[in-house]
């Protein structure tokens, strides 16, 4: 096997902001991350994100299948299966590294990594983005997105957002 | 040639700029192209043809120049192949001719001119073969190829790719494409025009005034009305190719040195207004520099403000040239017009043109302007899958039918009458048909004819000749596709603009058949070269194949662990910055003696939840889970309908209603999918339900004598003793507030727990864990001691030491395969013949002589005596330091009859002998296992 | 590239989604006897056919399995139907 350490640059965890040109791009650390699997999971009295709404609740959740979302600083649920809610629930808490990128220039660096348009609803906000499986939806403001990557590909994902920002 | 002073719409004099031709200095302005910049200086030759090394000149104005091939270098970017009449002149820049040494004009190859009765079509299976053509090969192609690639790697170029999207792309800023444009943007609609000059307006600067208004006044108020109506332009914009559900790729270009930018347009219909290029003339001689396109001519003048000469021969056949003589002649060009049709029509000079002679008499000029008529651009038109028809009148191929989501305008319709066009630009823009009028142009067709005197050129850039045609049509490749490729006609940079028509019109003559019955080459994209970097963007390096990050990479760097990729992850391969052999076996040493620390963190783990979760496990996998209970762990197989090995792991009960499959490393995806596909098809999917929780747990496995010494040493609120937690069991605890699930299974063969914590906890674990192990002289191991430890067991790596046509019969587990009566995936393909043959490959250990070294991973095992054929062959071969020998494992035909055999094994010219013995050289009973 | 319907998700590119198969296989029941030329047939044995077709779709974000009807031929997509039956 060959040895490829110089090969791949070290990762360095996104403790400040990047800036860049009409945007920026920070982590962030949410409470807790839940799948929650099931035939009524669409009905709750949670705000149910779909693309391309704005999530404004400290408590929201995100549509990403026709029986799964993702809860999002919910509560502690038990994991498993609950036969009584008929719901399969597991802790994604540390399976996901959350970015947020806001700005003017967001929404077109997105644009590099993905056939995407505000025009376009979708009812779920899984996508594809440079390739990698993400949870892609607005927080908070407009021009404000958050990206839910599996950990493995956080430093993927940072580099090809920053190389497509440096794009104008 | 040279520079008018009241000339010029897109010229800048107040910004000259200096630039330099093969070493000579010269001036041009901001606005020209290298070529208008050099046609200004009176430059005439400017490049070399690909195979005879004749001096060309330019031909035409933009994209459709055959010629005009050069290197050019700026702030020390050097960009191989530019073609000069599309390539804006920058301050700086040095341009060299390709194809030519020293210099365009001074080419010490044009001499290779006079071997052309060697060079023609097809040489390479005609001449040069006596004695050998090998003798000749590497000398002809090093004389071949166009421009050559520096060395130096542009680290920085590279292509912005945006996706983006529209109602209506309109194709082209001419005037039917700017009308088009304003008029949709007015009515509403999302509106891009793209355009790939750096100033709009196509070929409307040859035109005095359109609706009563100077030209560049007139595209000026187009583009202002187009923009305040929301409308977006793209200058140096191409749109090159036209795919799938209306996706339009375009490449933008940029400042020299810069990689363009590549958009994919979504529109929701296009509009083709992509005009058209003029067609040389075939006649003796037509290849000279000075013989260009009339339109190109008029085209310098407009554009750029030059003449290309004081005096011309013009050559025309169809009345729409009259009024580009009309511009040219009122710029002060005195003009000679002859009939192109006239028989023994010649261009004279020697490197350049002097004038044409005919019918006995020579008419001296600087320039001979050639025109055989107008060639819509279609291209694009074709992409969508549109049809073409032949036009008569116009002797052109003409988009026809309709499509969906594209209609073609102006010139590219073949539509060259002004208000026509700007009808249909009208009607396009509010995107409906409009039926495409007659032209009130009359042209008499004059096609290249053969067998006539002469050099004749068809294809500048290729040197392709009328002879060559004939030639083809003799030896039958008589197909345009074969004519084509025989020839290399239309295979150059130019990929046949100007030379396809008189290409297809000379083999229809030779054939006796008509244009149309010939037909045309596929059209495919891009429309222009492009570079590379337009398709890979920023997956380069890191970006080309992005491996998986282990949480615990830092820690792993601290220890200076060798990283590998391994399935998708990077991974320790070993620790140490010494010899890889060396730290591989004193990790496998001190696993065996005292204990070895793995980061396991890449094991699937992917959770089956809900009311049928049991029987869908069940069904999924070759062993049966329906008995397995809460806490325990059973090893299984997935496979395919096929029967074949697809993933081992293990199976983890959790809860009545809830499994963890544990799957390899490198097949998570594959297993994820697989699972999902029969949940869904073939199963109740509101009863069965699949998390994969890869990522969101880290796993540190300690595995060896002293791996339980470890766990108690970590204070751990858990009992793992024998009893409390034997083999393939396990037990969910915590951790400092943590949940923390410990697993007994082995890979190693030893005594093995397999730790698992949420990811952000695990460099915590990990620090723990490594150091109560480095008081009792345990250390963390990599992936390659770990594959030798496993290989003592006999344990198999799916993939490695199985392939595709292994089941689960060969590799030691065929009781399900007797037993199981519920349906599983596979279960079928195990009784069929060839699942019964006695003969099938089956693992086995190989064993060689003490001392010896270990067999070549991949050596098969052959028959003795003659006719030595392949029984098998070695899947894993390693030193086994504990065991002080080499060990190997291999898939052999029938050798559970052989075990004890001594067989040949051969790899590379040589054979070894070796012996079939157990897989498993370590431990058989297991009692390492069962501490 | 082309847009695919996924019918949860809706239009999307055509990289998100992994081919299936041919729809309308069922899997025999192998409980019971199935004779070598039936497995086959469900193993290998593909329509492949031009023009209009019956396809299985996976449209790997929201992991929904669907059939797509398609015409090989102009890449046309001419609808799609859920995998489940309907309720």
């Amino acid at each position: 096997m060959r040895d490829d350490r110089h090969l791949w640059t070290p990762p360095k965890p996104l403790w400040n902001p990047l800036a860049f040109k009409d945007a920026n791009l920070c982590a962030v650390t949410l409470t807790r991350q839940s799948l929650i699997s099931g035939t009524n999971v669409r009905k709750a009295d949670l705000p149910l994100i779909e693309w391309p709404d704005v999530a404004k609740d400290a408590t929201y959740r995100l549509s990403l299948r026709r029986d799964r979302v993702a809860e999002i600083n919910g509560d502690i649920r038990p994991e498993g299966w609950n036969a009584t809610k008929g719901e399969a629930c597991s802790d994604v808490s540390d399976g996901y590294t959350v970015l947020q990128l806001k700005g003017r220039a967001a929404l077109g660096i997105l644009k590099r990594g993905t056939e995407i348009s505000l025009e376009h609803p979708s009812a779920s906000v899984a996508r594809k983005l440079f390739g990698l499986d993400v949870w892609l939806y607005r927080f908070g403001v407009e021009d404000q997105f958050r990206i839910h990557v599996a950990r493995a590909y956080d430093e993927t994902l940072i580099a090809h957002l920053t190389t497509a920002a440096q794009h104008r | 040639m040279r520079r008018l002073d009241d000339k010029g719409a897109v010229i800048d004099r107040a910004k000259p700029l200096n630039f330099t031709f093969d070493g000579k200095p010269y001036q041009g302005f901001a606005g020209d192209t290298l070529a208008s910049a050099l046609m200004a200086n009176g430059v005439r030759i400017v490049g070399r043809s690909f195979k005879y090394h004749r001096p060309r000149g330019f031909w035409g104005a933009w994209v459709d120049d055959p010629n005009a091939i050069m290197s050019v270098t700026l702030n020390g970017i050097e960009l191989p192949n530019c073609l000069a009449t599309t390539t804006y002149l920058e301050n700086g820049m040095e341009a060299r001719a390709v194809n030519a040494w020293p210099t365009a004009k001074h080419d010490i190859k044009g001499g290779l001119d006079l071997f052309h009765r060697f060079l023609g079509a097809g040489f390479y299976y005609k001449t040069f073969i006596w004695p050998d053509w090998h003798l000749f090969e590497p000398m002809i192609r090093k004389m071949a190829g166009l421009g050559a690639v520096t060395p130096d790697h542009l680290d920085e170029f590279h292509s912005d790719q945006i996706h983006d999207h529209c109602d209506t792309l309109i194709i082209g800023g001419g005037a039917s494409g700017l009308t088009a444009a304003r008029v949709a943007a007015e009515a509403g609609q999302n509106v891009v025009l793209v355009d790939d000059q750096a100033q709009p307006g196509g070929s409307s600067y040859q035109t005095g005034t359109i609706a009563d208004t100077a030209a560049a006044d007139w595209i000026a108020a187009q583009m202002a009305a187009i923009k305040t109506a929301g409308g977006r332009v793209l200058h140096q914009t191409t749109a090159y190719g036209v795919y799938d559900h209306g996706l339009i790729a375009c490449v933008e270009n940029g400042a020299f040195g810069t990689a363009p930018r590549l958009w994919r347009i979504r529109a929701g219909r296009a509009v083709l207004a992509t005009g058209a290029i003029d067609r040389p003339l075939t006649f003796a001689g037509n290849d000279k520099p000075g013989v260009m396109s009339l339109f190109a001519s008029a085209e310098y003048l407009v554009r750029y403000g030059v003449l290309a000469s004081d005096n011309a021969v013009v050559l025309a056949n169809h009345s729409m040239a009259k009024e580009a003589v009309a511009t040219l002649t009122a710029a002060g060009m005195a003009i000679t017009q002859i009939d192109p049709d006239t028989p023994g029509l010649k261009a004279g000079g020697w490197q350049v043109t002097n004038g044409i002679s005919v019918s006995g008499r020579h008419h001296p000029s600087d320039v001979v302007l050639a025109t055989s008529g107008l060639t819509p651009l279609v291209h694009l038109w074709r992409h969508a899958g549109g049809k073409l028809t032949w036009d008569d009148a116009r002797q052109a191929f003409l988009p026809d039918g309709q499509l969906s989501n594209m209609q073609a305008i102006g010139a590219a319709n073949g539509t060259f009458d002004l208000n026509h066009a700007l009808d249909e630009a009208q009607a396009a823009g509010l995107g409906q048909s409009h039926p495409r009028q007659d032209t009130s142009h009359h042209l008499t067709p004059v096609w290249p004819k053969p067998g006539s005197k002469g050099r004749q050129w068809i294809d500048f850039q290729h040197d392709v000749t009328l002879k060559d045609i004939e030639v083809a049509a003799r030896e039958n490749y008589v197909s345009v596709e074969h004519l084509k490729r025989y020839t290399t006609l239309g295979m150059a940079s130019d990929q046949g603009k100007t030379s396809n028509m008189a290409g297809l019109a000379a083999m229809a003559t030779l054939k006796g058949a008509t244009i149309p019955e010939i037909g045309t080459t596929t059209f495919r994209p891009p429309f222009v070269p492009i570079p590379l970097e337009v398709y890979h963007g920023a997956k380069t390096k890191q970006l080309y194949h992005p491996v998986k990050r282990l949480v615990l990479e830092a820690r792993h760097r601290d220890a200076d662990a060798a990283l590998c990729e391994y399935g998708g992850w990077l991974r320790p391969g070993w620790y140490g910055n010494g010899a890889a052999a060396d730290h591989i076996r004193d990790e496998a040493m001190t696993a065996r003696t005292t204990a070895g620390i793995l980061d396991g963190s890449p094991l699937g783990k992917i959770e089956v939840m809900g009311p049928d979760a049991e029987a869908f496990v069940n069904f999924v996998f070759y062993n049966t889970m329906t008995t397995l209970k809460p806490g325990h762990i059973r090893y299984g197989f997935l496979l395919t309908e096929g029967g074949i090995v697809y993933d081992d792991g293990v199976v983890s009960r959790i809860d009545n209603d809830r499994f963890l499959i544990s799957c390899s490393s490198s097949h998570v995806d594959g297993v994820r999918s697989l699972l999902e596909n029969w949940r869904q098809d073939g199963n109740n999917p509101d009863r069965i339900f699949i998390h994969d929780l890869t990522m969101q747990w880290a796993t540190i496995t300690v595995t060896g004598p002293k791996a339980r010494d470890i766990l108690n040493g970590l204070d751990l609120d858990a009992d793992v003793s024998a009893d409390a937690l034997p083999h393939m069991r396990f037990i969910e605890t915590h951790h400092q507030g943590h949940p923390l699930r410990i697993a007994r299974v082995s890979f190693s063969g030893d005594l093995s727990f397999e730790l698992s914590i949420p990811s952000r906890h695990a460099p915590n674990l990990w620090d723990k864990v490594t150091a109560v192990a480095g008081t009792m002289d345990a250390h963390p191991i990599g992936i390659e001691a770990m594959s030798i430890l496993r290989a003592e067991k006999g344990y198999i790596m799916v993939g490695k030491d199985t392939d595709g046509e292994t089941m689960p019969q060969d590799v030691g587990f065929g009781i399900p395969r007797r037993k199981k009566t519920n349906a599983f995936v596979g279960d079928r393909s195990l009784h069929t013949d060839k699942a019964n043959v006695p003969s099938r490959k089956v693992l086995v250990g190989l064993s060689v002589p003490h001392g010896e070294p270990p067999l070549v991973t991949g050596a098969h095992v052959v028959t003795d005596g003659a006719n030595q054929r392949s029984l098998g062959y070695v899947t894993s071969s390693y030193h086994s330091p504990f065991l002080s020998r080499a060990i190997a494992l291999g898939m052999i035909e029938g050798a559970v009859e052989r075990v004890g055999d001594e067989v040949t094994v051969w790899h590379d010219g040589s054979n070894r002998r070796a012996r079939i013995v157990s897989p498993c050289f370590l431990d058989p009973n297991g009692e390492r296992l069962h501490a | 590239m082309q847009i695919f319907p996924c019918p949860f998700c809706g239009p999307r590119d055509e990289r998100e989604f992994h081919f299936a198969g041919e729809a309308g296989k069922t899997r025999p029941d192998t409980t019971g006897e199935v004779s070598p030329d039936d497995w086959a047939t469900y193993l290998h044995m593909h329509r492949n056919e031009k023009g209009r077709t019956r396809e299985v779709w996976v449209h790997t974000p929201c992991a929904e399995m669907f059939i797509m009807e398609r015409n090989s031929v102009t890449m046309e997509v001419l609808g799609t139907e859920c995998l489940r039956a309907k309720s």
